[in-house]
């Protein structure tokens, strides 16, 4: 089931009348078992999956608690974590060691082929997976308490406003807010159907939107000149941020108007001015999650080698990240584009500092911007290893196109075009007053009832306006 | 709590107008079909103007014909009734203005999985078989036939909802409007478009293997299919020449005979060379269509140039 569904429709509100008629104690339950219905929806034996992660992680949690001497609970932790990252490491990344393996026989002379396996990837298997490993993490480091109810543990991990695409909860978080009291809150309601009401225009109105062009473009490169290419390379992290932005919107405000707090995931990452700024505000839980588990623990081990070892932390992080993206080299290389930018910023952030300082170009609305477009540019071009094409020669062709062939009109799909920009313009004019003039512009937050909902109202027709309603699914499903 | 539950059914209100209006107006005869011909009449102006595939399959879903016309605006003038006239024959036009051969394609599969055709007209020109010509407008509008809730949440129903509202209010027919364009403005204008689409030509790799899966899918269940390119006028036809596409157009033909019958209209002839035949330099006259039907059907080509499908083209 997807939120764009309208069985979602038809299930939310019915989940959200039952869990607040039922008493206290029973609504864990109710919501485990909502959680579950709604993960079966995709592919029911995958739910069989996730039970077996929630069982492994549950009994490695408890063990390593017990576990009396520090050898004991790191054996422990490492055997969970292979278990762990088992299916994880055999759905995504099977093939693509295969074909690795079959590469190197075939320059060995050794032309075997080795069986192909073809299976579609658990939904929400990497985002589960991470929050599993980070819960027994921090376990081991002390951070939180193994649950012993193991139906917290599995809600915790099947928890369906966010099991299919994040944000990448933290048990932290989670646990405590289970196992309290939620009264009704109409307030958080309210609330968190505003969150769910600007998601829904994000994915809608802004990335699928954008999608029937990029597609168009990307599915047929062959057929387009180089300033298509390039304008729908340019499109491509818009329509991301407005898919996996707005999904994250619908599952925080689905969350919050049942009354649990889940964490932000995307911070109007376009006004960022440089690449490391960008990272705190594209994808947190994420990059939140592999500094805490990835990028401490390598800083930590390679310390003595100063900030080279610091740089080195940050490729190897960013490695992992675009591994964790897609089993591909091209997503590799998307993770090392960025390790590499963060790095050069790293390196060279006294010397700009001092340069800004002197010259007193951090408050100059036109150094801002040039730093907001430079980044965006840079991360529009990294995108491009990062899932527009399958793979690097793929990824060169269309650099290639770009170069030599952009002095043509691109593809013009009017409707497309005209309804993509205005609906990416309500939401860049959106996010600019919030970034630049927080609190000048209230709308959803109004006071005055009429102003509130008339601004509802827009939204929702210009949802149904410039929406698309074809059923495309979310684009970090595939990861 | 009850309340909040009562401001929440104050919110919604609207909507459960709204959706009360679409489902009494009805404007795409989604769950009844039109019995009054002046409502009909109305329905077909504004609903079908606003999305005519929608309107146009979900005709055919209630009413199927073992014939059916595909393309764009020039098929659009191969008028049913001008069929009916010949030979008696039922035929359902799902063409639309502006029509891609996306369109043609996600049709005749969406027709074909769930009937028996017998004959498929297909209108095609260069300009439409270009590989950057991708618009699909029927995916959306097959999906919103197929679901209840899609059609009454989405703004083309809700546009012709108000619209027919507005006529039913305030007595309004079917009025032509002014063109906002004088003749010889709109046959500029025509041109120019046809320069545009001309400049951006690209071979349709695509459209080929497509239209190559369509004619085998006709052959193994004995579907007709044939091919028409309709007349235009010969200002426009120069465009080719003018754009060094004579190759492209020859492959064009080449293909196109490949994968069925066709009858090719455009060419200089007659008809093709004089202004008073055509409404603009794309779109023929209705007595040119009727002309165009008869030879079609009674396979008497005499402003057409027909090739029979040949099998030795398939590459």
């Amino acid at each position: 089931m997807v939120f764009t569904s309208f069985n979602f429709l038809i299930f939310f509100p019915a989940v959200l009348v039952v869990y607040f008629l039922l008493p206290q104690k029973f609504r864990w339950v109710f919501l485990l078992v909502a959680s579950y219905y709604f993960y079966l929806n995709t592919k029911p034996v995958y739910a069989l999956l996730l039970a077996g992660v929630t069982l492994t992680t549950y009994f490695f949690a408890l063990q390593i608690q017990k576990a009396k001497s520090e050898k004991k609970k790191r054996q422990l932790l490492i055997i969970d974590v292979v278990i762990t990252l088992l299916p994880l490491f055999f759905f995504k990344y099977f093939n693509f060691v295969n074909e690795g393996i079959f590469t190197l026989l075939n320059y060995a002379g050794l032309g075997l082929a080795l069986p192909q396996i073809s299976f579609l990837l658990p939904v929400g298997i990497s985002f589960y997976t991470f929050m599993a490993l980070g819960y027994v993490i921090d376990v081991y480091n002390e951070d939180i308490d193994a649950e012993e109810n193991f139906g917290i543990v599995a809600l915790f991990l099947s928890f369906f406003p966010v099991v299919m695409s994040g944000p990448i909860e933290r048990a932290s978080n989670m646990f405590p807010q289970f196992k309290s009291k939620i009264q009704f809150n109409s307030g958080m309601v309210v609330s968190g159907l505003q969150l769910m009401l600007w998601g829904y225009f994000m994915k809608l109105a802004v990335a699928d939107r954008l999608s029937i062009y990029i597609d168009a473009v990307f599915n047929n490169v062959d057929q387009h000149v180089g300033s298509s290419l390039l304008l729908a390379s340019l499109m491509q992290p818009i329509r991301v941020y407005g898919d996996l932005g707005g999904y994250s919107l619908i599952a925080i405000g689905c969350a919050k108007v049942m009354g649990f707090n889940v964490i932000p995931n995307f911070n109007r990452p376009f006004f960022a001015t440089t690449m490391s700024e960008f990272w705190r505000r594209w994808h947190m839980s994420l990059i939140q999650w592999l500094t805490d588990y990835v990028y401490t623990p390598l800083a930590f081990t390679f310390r003595k080698w100063g900030v080279w070892g610091i740089a080195l932390a940050l490729n190897l992080t960013f490695i992992i990240s675009g591994a964790w993206h897609g089993a591909a080299l091209n997503y590799l290389v998307w993770g090392a584009i960025q390790g590499i930018a963060l790095s050069v910023e790293m390196l060279t952030r006294s010397k700009k500092d001092a340069f800004e300082e002197r010259f007193n170009l951090k408050t100059r609305w036109w150094y801002i911007m040039i730093g907001c477009v430079l980044t965006y540019l840079l991360f529009a071009f990294s995108l491009s290893f990062g899932g527009t094409a399958d793979t690097v020669p793929e990824v060169f062709h269309i650099f290639g196109r770009i170069l030599t062939d952009s002095l043509h009109w691109p593809y013009k799909d009017g409707d497309t075009m005209l309804y993509g920009f205005i609906a990416f313009s309500i939401l860049f004019i959106k996010d600019f007053m919030e970034e630049y003039y927080p609190g000048r512009i209230r709308l959803f937050g109004n006071e005055n009832i009429t102003v509130r909902w008339l601004s509802y109202y827009c939204v929702i027709f210009l949802i149904f306006y410039l929406g698309i309603f074809s059923g495309e699914n979310f684009v970090y499903f595939q990861f | 709590m009850w309340n909040f539950i009562k401001k929440i059914l104050i919110f919604i209100s609207p909507f459960i107008i709204l959706i009360a209006l679409e489902v009494i107006i009805d404007p795409f005869n989604y769950f009844f079909g039109e019995k009054n011909p002046a409502q009909l009449e109305l329905k077909n102006s504004l609903a079908r103007k606003k999305n005519t595939y929608l309107y146009r399959l979900i005709e055919y879903e209630r009413n199927p014909t073992k014939t059916i016309v595909l393309g764009d605006s020039r098929a659009q003038r191969l008028m049913p009734d001008f069929f009916t006239e010949v030979n008696g024959e039922k035929v359902l036009n799902l063409a639309a203005g502006a029509g891609s051969l996306q369109d043609v394609i996600k049709i005749f599969w969406d027709l074909s999985s769930r009937n028996k055709l017998d004959t498929v007209y297909i209108g095609i020109g260069i300009e439409g078989y270009s590989g950057t010509l991708l618009k699909d407008r029927v995916s959306p509008a097959i999906e919103v036939k197929n679901s209840i809730p899609l059609y009454l949440m989405n703004k083309f129903t809700l546009e012709s909802t108000m619209l027919l509202l507005k006529a039913r209010l305030f007595n309004q027919g079917v009025e032509a409007a002014n063109p906002p364009f004088s003749r010889e403005q709109f046959w500029q204008y025509e041109l120019r478009e046809e320069e545009r689409y001309l400049r951006n030509y690209t071979y349709p790799k695509n459209y080929y293997n497509e239209l190559k899966k369509i004619s085998e899918y006709c052959a193994e269940n004995k579907i007709k299919l044939i091919f028409i390119i309709s007349p235009t006028h010969t200002e426009l036809q120069n465009k080719v020449n003018e754009f060094k596409l004579n190759r492209e157009y020859e492959r064009f033909k080449a293909d196109i005979i490949s994968f069925g019958d066709l009858y090719d209209f455009n060419w200089p002839n007659v008809i093709t060379e004089k202004k008073n035949n055509f409404l603009d330099p794309l779109h023929s006259i209705d007595s040119v269509s009727r002309i165009m039907i008869k030879e079609i059907i009674l396979n008497k080509p005499e402003y057409a140039k027909y090739s029979k499908q040949s099998t030795t083209n398939i590459k």
